[in-house]
């Protein structure tokens, strides 16, 4: 089986919109969390989200480019041009050589909504111009990536949940895999709007602690209650290694394993059960055992079913025993900083990972205050720990009981 | 409204919003050769219409708009048209 490996990656971020800021942010255990106040007239109870700001794109974009991208497609145009440029691999590379791309993103609220009222409004469908017919799509992020960069080999958009871009990256590196590329942007998009996560507000699911947003998100905590939105754009280059190697790229870490299981359990309810199997799956296609993850990076979102479901799965994979003797790998969720970004998790969450590696730290759980019963013989941190880290497991749980893990290794 | 507020108003959203550049701006112009205008910016140049000049165009008419001297004409002549509610 050829290996695959990451040679460039890309982040926008509520925590930070380059990787230096990001990793900065990650050791200092900073929130990214704000309050949008308008959602109040909106029939919000969360008024909570991640800030993330809208890039620029008009020096960088002409307008035909820009018409065509969605919210969650300009930050996913950041994070990519972030990855491609450190990968070097630039306009004539792309244009010369078949790069794929595949991108985790499962709504495209507002460009919907925005259609659907524009032509209402105008009662012409004529004066919604030509770009809301792409904008609308899920696949708009994966098919204007691929415009604007030249990216002409597979093209692939995964829509599940909350692991949809654990998904885009365990599917990129298949692809890899098997011989079907050499390379692939693999990422997650997210759209931030007022629209983005309505319905989620009204499933009662985010957290209503308006007034304290910085400690809102609390994964594991006891006085969590419910998780809080949040967005931007990840995006990684995935390689074949001797590819890479050949081309004296620079690796930044090897996708190792990856595993899949879903739910059996009602729609909306997560389940220690599937939690526990795809981690055995994802370990299992790695070849490795549970002793030797040196960190987790959890999915644990703070909602209040979701967090004890992973924490009893964690607990059986990791086993009482390692635990006791202190083998017990380190875990964080980093959505205590970012809150839960949603279709874009599964691949920030691999990009934190590996910044993780890169510089040799751990990221807190910052806002633990009181652990959870189901969590408290796991070692969760609660502050930055600076030590090497070599093997990463990172979880991805969408809403839908559609599971997803990576591991990703230092190399 | 004048023709040369046509042309102004014209060549003002042209050069802001389609980002041309204004030496290309001349009346034999060709929107699609030399202007590199496509089928699909030919919609948005329909809302922009709209926005503007408070007409609403037919595509099949738009269609027949080759040249810039052509759209000043073609704007010119619908103003002049008695509107449907008049």
């Amino acid at each position: 089986m050829k290996r695959v490996v990451v040679t460039g990656m890309g982040i926008w971020s509520c925590i930070g919109q380059d990787l230096q800021t990001v990793t900065e942010n990650l050791k200092q255990g900073r929130s990214g969390i704000g309050v949008r106040p308008e959602r109040k007239e909106l029939g919000y109870h969360s008024l909570l989200s991640g800030i993330v700001p809208r890039p620029d794109l008009k020096p960088l974009l002409d307008r035909r480019l820009r018409n065509m991208l969605s919210e969650e497609a300009e930050y996913a145009y950041m994070a990519t041009r972030e990855a491609l440029n450190i990968a070097q691999l630039d306009e004539n590379y792309c244009l010369q050589n078949a790069v794929g791309v595949v991108f985790g993103n499962d709504t495209s609220n507002q460009s919907v909504l925005a259609s659907y009222l524009g032509a209402v409004g105008a009662q012409n469908t004529f004066m919604l111009g030509s770009g809301m017919a792409f904008q609308a799509l899920t696949s708009n992020v994966a098919m204007t990536m691929a415009n604007v960069f030249h990216l002409r080999g597979a093209n692939f958009t995964t829509a599940s949940a909350c692991a949809s871009s654990a998904q885009a990256i365990a599917l990129a590196t298949m692809l890899i895999q098997m011989g079907q590329q050499s390379i692939v942007l693999a990422g997650g998009a997210q759209e931030t709007n007022d629209k983005s996560m309505i319905a989620f507000d009204g499933v009662n699911t985010l957290s209503k602690r308006n007034d304290d947003p910085l400690h809102a998100s609390r994964p594991f905590c006891k006085e969590r209650d419910g998780l809080v939105p949040s967005g931007g754009a990840s995006a990684l280059v995935l390689e074949e290694y001797e590819h890479a190697v050949a081309r004296g790229a620079n690796i930044l870490a090897e996708v190792v394993g990856y595993g899949f299981s879903q739910n059996s359990t009602p729609l909306g309810q997560p389940s220690a059960e599937a939690e526990y199997e795809v981690m055995q799956r994802a370990l299992k296609n790695a070849n490795l055992l549970p002793s030797n993850i040196d960190y987790v990076n959890a999915h644990a979102t703070s909602t209040i079913a979701g967090d004890i479901e992973e924490a009893k799965a964690l607990t059986r994979l990791f086993g009482k025993s390692q635990i006791i003797n202190h083998k017990s790998p380190m875990i964080s969720s980093t959505k205590s900083m970012t809150g839960h970004e949603n279709w874009m998790a599964g691949a920030s969450e691999a990009v934190y990972s590996i910044l993780m590696m890169q510089n040799n730290f751990v990221a807190p759980n910052i806002n633990l205050e009181n652990v959870i019963d189901e969590a408290k013989d796991l070692n969760i941190v609660r502050d930055s720990i600076y030590t090497p880290i070599n093997t990463v497991l990172s979880n991805s749980f969408g809403f839908g009981g559609t599971n997803c893990t990576l591991i990703l290794k230092r190399i | 409204m004048t023709r040369q507020e046509i042309i102004e108003k014209t060549n003002a959203f042209l050069v802001d919003e389609y980002e041309k550049d204004p030496a290309l701006l001349t009346p034999d112009a060709r929107f699609r050769e030399d202007l590199d205008l496509n089928s699909l910016d030919y919609m948005d140049l329909m809302v922009t219409i709209k926005r503007v000049f408070d007409i609403m165009p037919a595509p099949a008419e738009m269609n027949l708009v080759v040249t810039l001297g052509d759209f000043y004409d073609f704007i010119e002549r619908k103003l002049s048209e008695p509107k449907a509610n008049e």
